[in-house]
């Protein structure tokens, strides 16, 4: 198949998850057993008392008074447009919510990535090359117990200590580096925790590779071969589970900037939730899905540079 | 019909043979680690099944004299500022919150695995289609398709643990279909195919045991990640009303006491990351258990 035909094939199929998370959302929020427009006029929580002719005029403004089919089609042909509704909290369109939001959320998801990435490769690094024994073991008793630790927690006891405690970072909001600081740092023990143990596995795999036998035989330095040779082979593992880590990351920005109080999509999206906001929460469920696809194919990209093997695999495909 | 009745059983005894049978292992000592899981998680399930047992007070009893007391000798977690005991707190909710977590890992399963199942054993375009949606539910992170449930259910405990258990349905569903399809191509079901075994009997016989192994392991992970992700939609606000003592609620509840009184969130945090290790500690053993058989 010729590289354009790779390329079309791999966009068609960018395209198709993309809708079908979008078709899945609108199965899961506007096909199950429950009445967003009740939800929406009984906001306060009590008043079972709801007006009749407001509910249908509501039911008629969001379309809800017509057969699903139509709705589907109505909403998918909208979305192909760009437009993905109107907020249920404040009548301001999902898609300029969602990227007035996504800065903030993008700069934090992107520091606790940079924070992640390094801390894992340094863990990992340091339990493949060291000869301990018991330091191996336990550094590599560490991830399993990052993974453990529930982010929520883990943001109240950073804030506990290092806001409340000893004052070195603001507590709330998005001012500063500063109030970067521990947000990214929650926002990364998850991340870092699955990537040490991927990387600790490829990087240990890649050290009882021949070619790594025959630069140590060359005379090269560990140190050495470590960063030319055996990082640079070892890291590919890494690059097919960016786009699941990216999405967690995501996912993992609703806790932390609940915790942290800070704007973003992440507590956009707790608040749209809580208040049944069902168009805000699928515009965020469609970004996670178009920001999955993206970053695979980012990755696709990537993967010739780090692997000039790679770079023929399409054209013989 | 009933030459094949006949046959059927005679024909599968040649299989059975060649099935593998599980070696003798050497009796050998269990690892402390795991000794030490199975510990917390045999005293979590006892706070869940007889809280009163281990923690003879009422949970919600309001003691004004008692309030935000540090971990001391009468009270081993402290005390809230309403002057409730937090360990007997934490013990009352094992019961909600891990209830919560077996029903929603009981949904991924029981769900995941007849997908996988079926989509594994009928194959072709059906399995393409159920395939192709299963990579799609994987795309998604899964607490934000657990979040997208709860809008669509409303909250409380039970309507969470439907969302953490619908979610976790992909993979239960992937891990099954992949074992099946392994297993489908084995000489043994072939040979129970060839001599004439229904194929339902095929399926629960030969197909269903062999691919359990995996699947149990991915049970115990996934017990850790529910219990996560329970106590995180419930911190997150859309879990049990106020007065229960669900351990995400508790965690959040101290949040605004965060510069004074450290262990309202820290204790039930902790009692948490103990049950998720245990969990994932016990997954790990089940997983090496498989592989040496």
């Amino acid at each position: 198949m010729s590289l354009i035909g790779y390329a079309a094939r791999r966009l068609g199929l960018a395209a198709f998850v993309v809708w079908a998370a979008f078709t899945t959302t609108f199965a899961i929020l506007y096909l199950l057993p429950s009445d967003p427009i009740l939800t929406m006029l009984n906001r306060g929580g009590e008043g079972a008392n709801v007006d009749p002719a407001a509910a249908a005029a509501l039911r008629a403004e969001y379309g809800f008074d017509k057969p699903v089919i139509v709705q589907y089609l109505t909403r998918l042909g909208a979305a192909l447009r760009g437009d993905l509704g109107r907020s249920m909290q404040n009548g301001q369109p999902v898609v300029t919510t969602i990227v007035d939001a996504l800065p903030q959320t993008a700069v934090l998801a992107a520091t606790a990535l940079a924070i992640a990435v390094v801390v894992s490769s340094l863990l990992a690094s340091a339990a493949v090359l060291t000869g301990s024994r018991g330091l191996r073991h336990a550094l590599l008793s560490l991830p399993p117990l990052g993974a453990a630790i529930p982010s929520f927690w883990l943001g109240l006891v950073l804030l506990q200590v290092f806001s409340f405690r000893l004052g070195w970072f603001p507590a709330t909001g998005n001012t500063g580096w500063q109030s970067l600081v521990l947000p990214a740092v929650t926002l990364a023990v998850p991340t870092a925790a699955v990537l040490t143990q991927v990387l600790a596995k490829s990087l240990g795999s890649t050290w009882e590779q021949p070619f790594v036998e025959t630069a140590r035989a060359k005379g090269l330095p560990r140190s050495t071969v470590h960063l030319r040779h055996v990082v640079r082979n070892g890291a590919i593992p890494t690059l097919t589970m960016v786009a699941i880590i990216i999405g967690n990351t995501l996912a993992g920005a609703v806790v932390t900037e609940t915790v942290f109080s800070r704007v973003g999509v992440g507590r956009l999206t707790q608040s749209a939730v809580m208040s049944q906001d069902i168009p805000l929460v699928q515009g965020v469920v469609v970004l996670s899905a178009i920001v999955f696809v993206v970053v695979n194919l980012a990755a696709d990209l990537v993967y010739p540079v780090v692997d000039p093997r790679i770079a023929r695999v399409p054209a013989t495909v | 019909m009933t030459d094949l009745a006949l046959l059927a059983p005679a024909a599968t005894e040649p299989v059975v043979a060649t099935a593998p049978v599980p070696p003798r292992r050497r009796s050998r000592r269990l690892a402390p680690g795991l000794v030490l899981a199975l510990v917390v998680l045999a005293l979590v399930l006892g706070w869940a099944v007889l809280p009163s047992v281990f923690a003879p007070a009422d949970p919600t009893q309001v003691v004004a004299a008692d309030r935000l007391l540090a971990p001391g000798p009468g009270h081993v977690f402290g005390t809230d500022q309403l002057g409730r005991d937090i360990y007997t707190r934490v013990v009352h909710g094992a019961a909600i919150s891990l209830s919560a977590t077996a029903l929603a890992v009981l949904i991924g399963l029981v769900v995941g695995s007849l997908v996988g199942l079926l989509s594994g054993f009928v194959g072709g375009r059906f399995d393409d289609v159920v395939m192709r949606l299963v990579d799609v539910l994987l795309a998604i992170p899964g607490l934000l398709l657990a979040m997208a449930i709860v809008t669509a259910l409303g909250f409380g405990t039970l309507k969470v643990a439907l969302a953490v258990g619908i979610s976790a349905v992909a993979a239960f569903a992937r891990l099954i279909r992949a074992d099946v399809v392994r297993v489908r191509g084995s000489a043994y079901v072939e040979a129970a195919r060839v001599s004439g075994v229904r194929w339902w009997t095929t399926l629960h016989r030969h197909v269903l045991p062999n691919s359990l192994g995996p699947v149990l392991v991915l049970a115990a992970l996934e017990l850790g990640s529910a219990v996560l992700a329970v106590s995180a939609l419930s911190f997150l606000g859309y879990g049990a009303p106020p007065p229960a003592p669900e351990w995400g609620s508790l965690i959040s509840d101290g949040r605004n006491f965060l510069a004074t009184a450290w262990w309202l969130t820290t204790m039930p945090g902790l009692v948490v990351i103990a049950v998720v290790l245990a969990a994932n500690r016990l997954s790990r053993a089940l997983d090496r258990e498989g592989r040496t058989r």
